[in-house]
């Protein structure tokens, strides 16, 4: 690899990782479109680096939320054979399809993603101040509110449910799953946000290796293209991360998924040959 | 979280940390020989880059053992068995990759 393609693709990294933080999202959904499209990265080599990508960052950010006590890795520890079952049957089908294909699926399901991420999430955890110490409750404290946060994990069949999904997702696509592993643990199992996204980072690098194995084992990973963009996310997330606490607003957001929509239009019109 | 909780906790912590920045140590060194060359001699910058991304692989796999180990040492066998399970799905996911 010369020292421009390295530098373009740590750039590529560093961005995606920087806008993925930002919005709290991996930069899986990023690396993945500019990889394929921009550099004509195959699909399967992307999504592969993606993979790879995805257990360096959330390995960063687990360590730093257990050290905070935020994660919940009881919970974490119950969900995590359901995404990693979802991640290997992901790599499984990934490696019967097409390149193409997987353009396609990629370009259909960021364009899905995008409606909730124009809608955003609203906090609707459900926080109990009498809870059992349960396998099933948890408690963090707060530094915003100067307070101990406590709940109860609710429904936990149907996360294993979602978690199932969000496993294929990861694993099909190169996606971390928070997309869908932190709406389901907010809104279904009454986690708190924070808790919710510290407990789905805890979960993803489990995820992303079980299916990253696969691609490695398969060839699929190219050393040089996996660090010069793995450096490059893991720095951009870390900024993105410091940044993201003074960016507002609905509008950035709503923004946000336009771009989405265009990545995912873009991926079909290449994915059909409309360039 | 109780005391045994916690220990539990930072050494799960612990091993991912270790695991990050050591594989980071031979990526940067292996894409640094890389693409200036220098040093190409002596080290061989593809070994160093695959050391890197095997260390980065195996760091959530040895995360879920030093919670399987945890919780056997408290005695949490529930806990424990699933940990153990995980493992198992992780060893059959390189088993699959590597066929």
């Amino acid at each position: 690899m010369s020292l421009s393609h390295a530098l373009v693709v740590f750039g590529i990294g560093s961005a995606a990782g920087f806008i993925g933080a930002l919005f709290g999202l991996g930069g899986g959904i990023l690396v993945v479109p500019a990889l394929a499209v921009g550099l004509g990265i195959p699909m399967h080599t992307a999504i592969a680096t993606s993979l790879i990508c995805g257990i360096a960052t959330s390995s960063a950010s687990a360590s730093r939320y257990i050290r905070l006590g935020i994660a919940n890795i009881k919970l974490g520890v119950l969900l995590e054979p359901w995404t990693v079952l979802g991640a290997i049957s992901g790599g499984l089908l990934a490696g019967m399809l097409p390149g193409l294909t997987l353009m396609k699926v990629f370009g259909v399901c960021i364009i899905a993603m995008s409606y909730p991420m124009s809608r955003g999430l609203r906090e609707k955890g459900e926080k109990d101040e009498a809870v059992d110490d349960s396998i099933l409750s948890g408690e963090y404290d707060d530094a915003a509110s100067g307070g101990v946060i406590r709940y109860r994990v609710k429904r936990l069949p149907l996360a294993m449910g979602v978690s199932s999904v969000s496993g294929v997702l990861s694993g099909l696509l190169g996606v971390g799953g928070g997309i869908f592993q932190v709406p389901a643990l907010t809104l279904l199992c009454g986690l708190p946000m924070k808790a919710a996204a510290a407990t789905s980072s805890f979960m993803i690098g489990v995820t992303a290796v079980a299916s990253a194995v696969i691609y490695y084992g398969r060839g699929y990973v190219s050393p040089s293209l996996a660090a010069a963009c793995v450096i490059g996310v893991f720095l951009g997330s870390r900024l993105g991360v410091v940044v993201s606490g003074r960016v507002h607003g609905d509008l950035i957001r709503k923004a946000f998924a336009v771009v989405m929509v265009v990545i995912g239009v873009r991926l079909l019109a290449k994915a059909y040959g409309i360039d | 979280m109780g005391s045994t909780d916690k220990s539990v906790a930072s050494a799960a912590r612990w091993t991912l940390i270790i695991g990050v920045v050591s594989s980071f140590v031979f990526l940067i060194g292996g894409l640094s020989i890389e693409v200036t060359e220098f040093g190409k001699g002596r080290f061989a910058p593809t070994d160093l880059l695959e050391i890197g991304i095997l260390i980065l692989l195996a760091t959530p796999v040895m995360r879920v053992l030093v919670l399987a180990l945890g919780y056997v040492r408290e005695r949490d066998l529930t806990l424990a068995l699933i940990t153990f399970c995980i493992l198992l799905l992780l060893s059959a996911s390189l088993v699959i990759g590597f066929r």
